[in-house]
């Protein structure tokens, strides 16, 4: 069963008085443990199909359905809800809260979820995560104090805290050297497969699009293509 | 700590420039509102004290009238006239009597002559005078403000007139005749007694011992002398019950403790309504006749200036936090982003601004209060009477009170709330979207 699915979903945003469509009438499902790249050239609609997954945006048309909950219809309050549980987010340029060090932009969507499970076994979770992303002689350094690459691991330990069902990376690699972008998609992808979380990136790095398990290439709006190239996590299971 | 008020105390570290701009505003204003608050404390305390030790008594019970009663008589439109008499006031002088607050009880009853020197046929030479007329004993048991500087004070059941040192000297300088204990002076009714006249015997020459709040308070032009009770009779019209027996106009009550001077009066007024006595009771702003009101004027000034001080406030730590709120954006979007509700974000801005108003608030009032020992220690002098009446004494001594300290806290605290409704309601339209927008 597909844990995200966007049924006919069209997105148009107005521009003067002119309306721009961005997607019209897209279809895709997402199954658990899917590790895919939306490919496709600027404008292709990438982001908007994240934002859209990730209930920062409504469609103007069709559903986006997220674990069996159609999205729309849904207050702000239920819609936080469901982004701080369900989803996780890597952004381009990595967002991180500049006063929190390593360790507490991790633990920050926890706190912001009010996780009631118990202090040592939060801490223990946090520490396990901060190590995965290679990080633990880090934990105290302040984002300012760390490179690119080091900032979007903690942004990778920060998506996967909450143990999401969904990964969102819009354009991750985008600021960020060849081979560290190679680096962050690899550890992407173990955490894919060790954790069994979906990961959902755009990129329009064909180096970067070559590393994913399930490709989705748009154009103009459209899916234009879908490629699926190995076994997933999910196939595995 | 919190998490929430991490972040909140780690950004207000992060834009120090713009914390310490807004604290430093913040700190002034608490300062001000402070060291002002004690010198406006000081003040109301100096002219109530001023009054009830020397005049009002801290409790003034007058017959109810058309117009203002205050101890200087009835504020008619045609100018001052003498109050009337008091027709319960045996009753009212028992009910003072029993109850345990009283400290001391004197009766009083006024009025208005001009005061020359005997013998003087010259009426434009008289002094205009409002007389005091006393019982001396009890009078001087509730009033011990004088100082005799020659004579002596009057004794029960005898004429005889006690003149300011001021009033002599005014007198010495316009006829050139020394007054002296034992010389007579000549009394002339005003107003609606213009015909009445008493002759007197001058039994002492006084200064008042602390201030003389009328003298100050009208700038030398109103004397004040004491005279027994049947003279200043004698010099009035007139008005009231003329079967009153016992013709005062009102009795002053002093109390074992000032601060029961509401409680008090509230019961004494239920009482007299009860017994269907025509009179009422007041504190000692009415008993001054308005010159008590200074107090309340100058706590109406001070508490403008608060208003000031906080609008002043208020707009300076909006506009700070307005700024942090645009610049953080992202930061903003990216929590909401990642599962911060809409009440997270309301309060994060509102504990940044509590913490820079109560921090720079505390150090301000701390300051302020520290300003205000500097000046308790400095023991500065003052000189003539009006400032030494609004700064209550010889020596200025102001003192920090708990109350002008909350008072400061208080309009910063106000102030910052209302400062973040904007910053709030700007942080709240920020959609998540922002995070994904950000580069």
């Amino acid at each position: 069963m597909a844990i995200v699915r966007l049924d006919r979903v069209r997105k148009t945003y107005a521009l003067g008085k002119t309306e721009v469509a961005a997607l019209r009438g897209v279809t895709v499902d997402i199954q658990r443990g899917d590790f895919i790249s939306i490919a496709g050239p600027s404008g292709s609609g990438k982001t908007t199909i994240l934002n859209l997954i990730g209930c920062i945006d409504t469609p103007t048309e069709g559903t986006v359905e997220i674990d069996g909950s159609v999205t729309s219809g849904l207050g702000d309050r239920e819609i936080t809800r469901l982004r701080q549980r369900k989803l996780g987010f890597i952004f381009q340029a990595f967002n991180l809260v500049p006063v929190l060090n390593v360790r507490e932009n991790v633990e920050l969507p926890l706190l912001l979820g009010g996780e009631r499970a118990g202090r040592s076994e939060r801490g223990a979770w946090i520490d396990h995560l901060v190590a995965q992303v290679g990080l633990d002689g880090r934990a105290k350094h302040r984002p300012s104090e760390l490179s690119g690459g080091e900032r979007q691991r903690v942004a990778i330990a920060r998506a996967l805290v909450t143990r999401p069902l969904v990964v969102l990376a819009d354009e991750p690699t985008a600021n960020l050297d060849s081979r560290t972008a190679e680096g962050i998609i690899e550890l992407m992808k173990r955490m894919n497969r060790e954790l069994g979380t979906t990961f959902v990136f755009s990129t329009h790095d064909a180096r970067v699009v070559a590393l994913a398990d399930h490709v989705i290439s748009l154009e103009d709006g459209l899916v234009a293509s879908e490629e699926r190239r190995e076994r997933s996590y999910a196939a595995a299971r | 700590m919190p998490l929430l008020v991490k972040i909140a105390l780690r950004n207000l570290l992060e834009r120090r420039a713009r914390s310490l701009a807004a604290g430093a505003i913040i700190g002034v204003g608490a300062l001000v509102l402070v060291a002002g608050g004690a010198v406006i404390d000081a003040s109301s305390r100096g002219i109530r004290q001023a009054f009830t030790a020397s005049f009002t008594g801290d409790v003034f019970i007058a017959e109810k009238a058309g117009a203002p009663v205050s101890l200087l008589g009835l504020a008619s439109e045609g100018g001052p006239e003498p109050a009337p008499y008091l027709s319960g006031y045996r009753r009212i002088l028992a009910y003072a009597r029993s109850r345990p607050e009283t400290r001391a009880i004197a009766a009083q009853v006024t009025t208005y002559a001009g005061v020359n020197v005997y013998g003087n046929e010259n009426r434009e030479d008289a002094l205009a005078t409002v007389l005091f007329g006393i019982e001396p004993e009890s009078y001087r048991k509730a009033f011990d403000n004088l100082t005799l500087v020659s004579g002596r004070y009057l004794r029960p059941g005898e004429e005889g007139i006690l003149l300011s040192r001021e009033e002599e000297e005014a007198l010495r300088g316009e006829l050139g005749v020394e007054l002296r204990a034992g010389d007579r002076v000549s009394l002339a009714g005003l107003g609606r007694c213009a015909f009445c006249a008493r002759d007197v015997t001058v039994r002492g020459i006084f200064a008042f011992r602390g201030l003389d709040p009328l003298e100050a308070a009208s700038g030398g032009g109103l004397h004040i002398a004491y005279v027994d009770a049947a003279t200043a009779r004698a010099l009035r019209w007139t008005v009231g019950p003329p079967s009153a027996r016992d013709p005062w106009s009102f009795i002053l009550v002093r109390l074992k403790n000032p601060a029961d001077a509401r409680r008090y009066i509230a019961g004494l007024n239920g009482w007299l309504a009860t017994e269907r006595i025509d009179a009422r009771a007041g504190d000692w702003k009415e008993a001054s006749g308005g010159f008590g009101l200074i107090a309340d004027a100058m706590r109406i000034v001070f508490a403008a200036g608060i208003l000031a001080v906080a609008a002043v406030a208020l707009i300076v730590v909006m506009s700070a936090l307005a700024m942090s709120v645009v610049e953080r954006t992202a930061e903003i979007g990216t929590m909401r982003a990642i599962g911060a509700q809409r009440g997270f974000i309301r309060r994060m801005i509102m504990v940044e601004t509590l913490a820079v108003s109560l921090v720079s608030g505390g150090i301000g009032a701390a300051l302020g209060a520290a300003l205000v020992g500097v000046l308790d220690l400095a023991r500065i002098g003052v000189t003539g009477s009006l400032p030494r009446m609004l700064l209550a004494g010889p020596v200025f001594r102001p003192v920090v009170s708990a109350s002008s300290v909350a008072w400061a806290l208080a309009a910063v605290v106000v102030a910052a709330l209302f400062a973040q409704i904007y910053p709030v309601s700007v942080a709240l339209k920020v959609e998540p979207v922002r995070a994904i927008q950000a580069e």
